[in-house]
């Protein structure tokens, strides 16, 4: 039996207008027909459209944790307004008579269903390769890699001071190769570099200011080493990869994902980068735009209940395709996972998945969350220096901290552990999430003394001080979200 | 470890990336770090690692030099990495929170990302957004306190209005560095609304503040400062009350008429019998002294008194329009010197209608006492609805209008109900003054805005609904005997006999003459209001009346009246719903809707 309420519905919603334009057509009676399969998992109907026939929309739940939205309209949403609004009249108890499935809709079902039984079965078998097209990818990724030195190398000469709009707006023309040479991750990375001398909308224009040039200049020469980290270890990467015979991936390493690699469920399953039975809590979403990959980058930050590991979700919407493809949502349940897949990566690695069940978050949840904070700061701050040293690390990880106290020393807030070790807060160079700091005075009282923050780490190279940034602090009862 | 000599070789390393490594060769400043390095390379290897990629950096060729410089930066940043320091000495002190009351908000990042966009862009519909967010509770999220402060300078006055009046004060003291942060005294727009409301939220803290604005604040600043002044501060109001500026002026006088002082007083009286007399008797009009009260009674009284021995019709007509507004703003509320005043000039008004001025008459001053007597104290509506007799017809309106706030529902119908049976002229109509006096109570009726039958969603003047005692239920006999339809329906009570045949018969002949449903709407939403039983029969016939070419306005009204339809209805709503346009269906649906979930 289907279970599904009107919130599942919100969350299955590409958009907040799908969603209402769903709600409407159940509203407006839209639909002629509902109906319930025999076996109680697959929702269809009829919804008239503006074109003479209605549209046969349906939601299979013979996967639970993967549904499936059919729809004859010709919407690129997914699951499309008239999938939600079946959705929303079933939560809604309309009523659904039972109802033979129709032929074309089971003869789908049973391609679907053969359709997971083949990647079930092709899963336990050896992936085909084709090594001399794979070898041809890699040897020009290898040229890739000498163009993107030569680039960076290029802008070495020329110098971060002499560098200005114009040049990096040259420079980005050049890099733009890159993507066609199968690296697009180092093509952002340089992007990352050229940006950094555009204005606020990424465009660049002619006449570039030296006093906003001066401000850029420590993070452009760390994004320098990154670059150059990339193309030594990028090197090495695809070198040992033409070396193998069957030009496996290394799985030991994030390089694959910097030079741009994405990452399928199967390689990650093939490579055992597979939790199984996980349960996952939200404890803080941000959405932000990058100019420099041009995307919109939704980013959940889970920790699984089992281990206590902080990972993260990422959904990137390229600009162009973005109302095409789903955002993410808060998620305030938690989230029952059968196989959750772990990229490679050190501290808080991206984890994705196939599908999902959902329960409600209950008190106990919130106390295994805090139970895996770290009450010792000092073996965190220890953690967090060994992780940033390497210089394709993620610069700004996250931890859970179990804080004594939350205070403020002078006009800085402050969280001490119980052994006295202290941590500043701030918002400082960590532009993605919005400010934070500034909420903490309309925290409850209760909220500044033995709680768990989730705290996001940076090591400011100017100042040559770690702080932190605290997304949400999570209490007894709550998970107090600071940060979108 | 010796970071201090690693921190010296970044620093020479990033001034070397920031000219350009075709420079590095032979630097001399590089070079003299070798020797330390070198020194320190013994104990720590890490260190003559870094001395050794200096080497490279200084010594190599120039063909290598970006990557040699690549990999001295990337080296002693791995180091300096590992060396962040954390902590802050000092004594740690307890956060000054605000308690917001109740419980935080937390609001999905589908919900929040539109109201943001909202708060920090421009375009039409976000007042709307913005305001039901407020009244959703949306705004005890923290995460929307930064983007409301930001939104006091919205560009669309009427937002940043409704944040800094209702939204942000929820918010307390918690937001007062942030508002302290951005306000500038020479500002304009959200600056004085930052001043104001840090002085509502924290007046003893915003002194300083408005001492400033007062002394160098820009125009609207000190506005605003003025206003947030005081009986400490009289003297500084009084100089105000003479500035050149209307506005500060005005201002002025509006924190005055809250100080009870005789300078604050005479400057106010003064104010009044002079040119400052519109925003003189505004700012008394807000307040609530009695002196005040007593001050703008015998301004008027004076200049009433005057009147009759004008000459000139300019001059008649200038005085006339002035004593007209000082009538209307004597403050809510019992007044006896206002009392005594209105009284008298109620007596006097045949006396004053004998002047005649150019625009403005003495009549009119008659005409604005009774209409100020209809919404006055108790005693100065008993005494308007004691006078009825002798009353025009069109102050007769005014006189039942006072009487429904003064007297009971049976004695209200013994005084007026005769003006209803009296015997009238239907075809001289307004010229028969019993025609006329029995329409004026009519009018009374119908326009009464604290009876009104449904919710008019679509006239906000009348007011919020404020219940009053019921008609009593001999006016709706009446309606029926004198066959008034617009009566009836005025004074509808649900299950009257005698109104629900009435209303169904005249339904029933109108229907036959209709030609659209526009035709039979009073008569539909009549039977609505009395809860005839064929009420929904008759809104279905009334549709009926529907052409294929007949405009949505013709039944715009019928969907309208779908909320005070049985529930039982809704069925065949949502049928009639389904064969409607798309534009039409949505506000049909809608009030479907508000049917659906009125409660019983």
């Amino acid at each position: 039996m289907i279970a599904l309420d009107e919130a599942y519905v919100d969350a299955a919603a590409p958009n907040a207008d799908a969603g209402k334009n769903g709600r409407g057509l159940v509203v407006k009676k839209k639909f002629n027909k509902f109906n319930l399969s025999p076996d109680g998992d697959l929702l269809f109907g009829e919804c008239q459209g503006s074109g003479k026939l209605p549209y046969q929309c349906s939601a299979d739940f013979a996967r639970p944790d993967q549904p499936t939205y059919r729809c004859s309209c010709p919407s690129r949403q997914f699951p499309c307004k008239h999938c939600l609004g079946l959705m929303y009249a079933f939560a809604q108890k309309k009523p659904f008579p039972t109802a033979p499935v129709p032929p074309d809709l089971q003869a789908k079902r049973e391609k679907l269903q053969g359709r997971v039984e083949k990647k079930a079965e092709e899963a336990t078998k050896p992936k085909q390769v084709n090594v001399a097209a794979l070898a041809k990818k890699v040897k020009t990724q290898l040229d890739g890699i000498d163009t993107l030195e030569k680039l960076t190398h290029d802008m070495v000469r020329v110098g971060i001071g002499n560098m200005n709009a114009k040049l990096a707006g040259q420079m980005e023309q050049q890099a733009k190769r890159l993507g066609d040479v199968y690296l697009p991750g180092a093509r952002a990375a340089l992007f990352g570099y050229t940006q950094l001398f555009a204005d606020d909308e990424g465009k660049f224009a002619t006449g570039g200011s030296a006093t906003k040039s001066e401000k850029v200049y420590t993070e452009a020469l760390d994004q320098l080493g990154r670059l150059h980290a990339i193309i030594k270890q990028g090197r090495a990467y695809l070198t040992k990869q033409l070396e193998d015979p069957n030009l496996s991936v290394p799985t030991d390493t994030a390089i694959a994902a910097w030079l741009g690699h994405a990452w399928q469920l199967t390689e990650l399953k093939a490579a055992g980068l597979v939790e199984p039975d996980a349960e996952l809590v939200q404890l803080a979403f941000n959405s932000h735009f990058d100019p420099a990959r041009q995307e919109f980058i939704d980013t959940g930050i889970w920790m699984a209940l089992g281990n206590g590991r902080i990972r993260v979700t990422q959904t990137l919407r390229p600009l162009k395709a973005a109302k095409h493809i789903k955002s993410e949502d808060s998620f305030f349940a938690v989230a029952q996972i059968k196989e959750l897949c772990v990229y490679p990566g050190s501290v808080n690695p991206r984890i994705r998945w196939d599908g999902l069940t959902q329960r409600p978050l209950d008190p106990k949840d919130l106390q295994t969350v805090r139970n895996h904070g770290r009450a010792d700061f000092a073996a965190a701050v220890k953690d967090v220096k060994a992780a940033l040293k390497a210089p394709l690390a993620d610069r700004t990880p996250i931890f859970a901290l179990n804080f004594k106290t939350l205070g403020k020393v002078g006009d800085e807030y402050v969280i001490e552990d119980a052994k006295g070790e202290r941590l500043v807060l701030t918002d400082a160079g960590m532009a993605e999430e919005p400010p934070s700091c500034a909420m903490l005075p309309l925290l409850p009282k209760a909220t500044f003394a033995g709680q768990t923050l989730i705290a996001r780490f940076r090591h400011d190279l100017d100042t040559r001080q770690l702080r932190v940034k605290p997304l949400s602090v999570v209490t007894a009862d709550a998970v107090i979200r600071l940060t979108l | 470890m010796s970071i201090a000599v690693l921190t010296q070789v970044y620093t020479e390393a990033r001034r070397l990336a920031i000219a350009g490594s075709v420079v590095t060769r032979g630097d001399f400043r590089l070079k003299k770090l070798l020797p330390p390095l070198e020194q320190a390379g013994k104990q720590a290897p890490i260190f003559a690692k870094v001395a050794e990629a200096a080497t490279k950096v200084i010594d190599g060729p120039e063909a290598s030099s970006a990557e040699a410089l690549l990999e001295l930066t990337s080296l002693v940043n791995a180091v300096l990495y590992t060396q962040g320091e954390t902590g802050l000495a000092g004594k740690l002190e307890a956060v000054e929170t605000t308690d917001l009351g109740g419980s935080i908000v937390q609001t999905s990042a589908r919900v929040l990302k539109p109201l943001l966009e909202a708060l920090s862009s421009t375009g039409s519909g976000r007042l709307e957004l913005v305001k039901d967010a407020h009244d959703r509770g949306l705004f005890r999220d923290l995460r929307l306190v930064k983007p409301a402060l930001a939104a006091l300078d919205d560009p669309y006055p009427e937002i940043a209005e409704l944040i800094a009046e209702k939204v942000l004060p929820v918010y307390g003291k918690a937001i007062l560095p942030e508002l302290r942060a951005k306000y500038d005294l020479k500002g304009t727009k959200g600056h004085p609304r930052r001043l104001t409301l840090m002085h509502a939220i924290d007046p003893a803290g915003a002194k300083e503040l408005v001492k400033a604005a007062l002394d160098g604040g820009s125009k609207e600043v000190k506005v605003a400062a003025i206003a947030c002044l005081g009986a400490d501060d009289l003297s500084f109001l009084l100089e105000q009350a003479a500035a050149k500026a209307q506005d500060v002026r005005a201002a002025a006088y509006r924190a005055l008429a809250g100080i009870d002082k005789p300078d604050a007083v005479a400057v106010l009286a003064k104010a009044v019998a002079g040119k400052d007399y519109e925003i003189a008797a505004a700012a008394i009009e807000h307040g609530t002294n009695p002196k005040l009260v007593a001050v703008l009674a015998t301004e008027i009284r004076s200049a009433v008194d005057s009147v009759p021995k004008l000459k000139d019709k300019k001059q008649i007509s200038t005085a006339v329009e002035r004593i007209v507004h000082l009538f209307c703003c004597f403050p809510k509320g019992e007044h006896p010197a206002a009392d005594a005043l209105i009284l008298d000039v109620f007596a006097r008004r045949g006396e004053l209608a004998k002047t005649k001025g150019a625009t403005f008459s003495g009549s009119d001053i008659g005409e604005t006492v009774v209409q100020v007597m209809a919404d006055g104290s108790k005693a100065i509506r008993q005494a308007l609805v004691a006078a009825h007799a002798d009353l025009t017809a069109d102050e007769l309106e005014h006189a039942f209008t006072a009487g429904r706030g003064c007297l009971t529902s049976a004695k209200l119908f013994d005084t007026f109900s005769p003006y209803m049976t009296a015997k009238v002229d239907e075809k001289k109509k307004a010229k028969d003054p019993a025609w006329a006096k029995r329409e004026a109570v009519i009018d009374g009726i119908e326009c009464d805005p604290h009876h009104r039958n449904r919710d008019d969603e679509d006239d906000d003047d009348n007011g919020p609904y404020h219940p009053k005692t019921p008609y009593d239920p001999r006016w709706l006999d009446l309606a029926v005997g004198i066959k008034r339809l617009d009566l009836v329906q005025s004074l509808a009570q649900p299950g009257h006999a005698a109104a629900q045949a009435f209303a169904k018969a005249e339904f029933d002949a109108a229907l036959k003459k209709a030609k659209t449903p526009i035709d039979v709407q009073q008569h539909v939403t009549t039977l609505i209001d009395l809860r005839h039983p064929n009420a929904v029969e008759a809104f279905f016939a009334g549709l009926g009346k529907r052409g294929k070419k007949t405009p949505y306005y013709h039944y715009y009204w019928f969907a309208n009246s779908i909320p005070q339809l049985p529930k039982e209805a809704i069925t065949r709503l949502e049928e009639f719903a389904a064969t409607l346009p798309e534009h039409e269906s949505n506000h049909w649906l809608e009030m479907i809707h508000k049917l659906r979930t009125k409660s019983e």
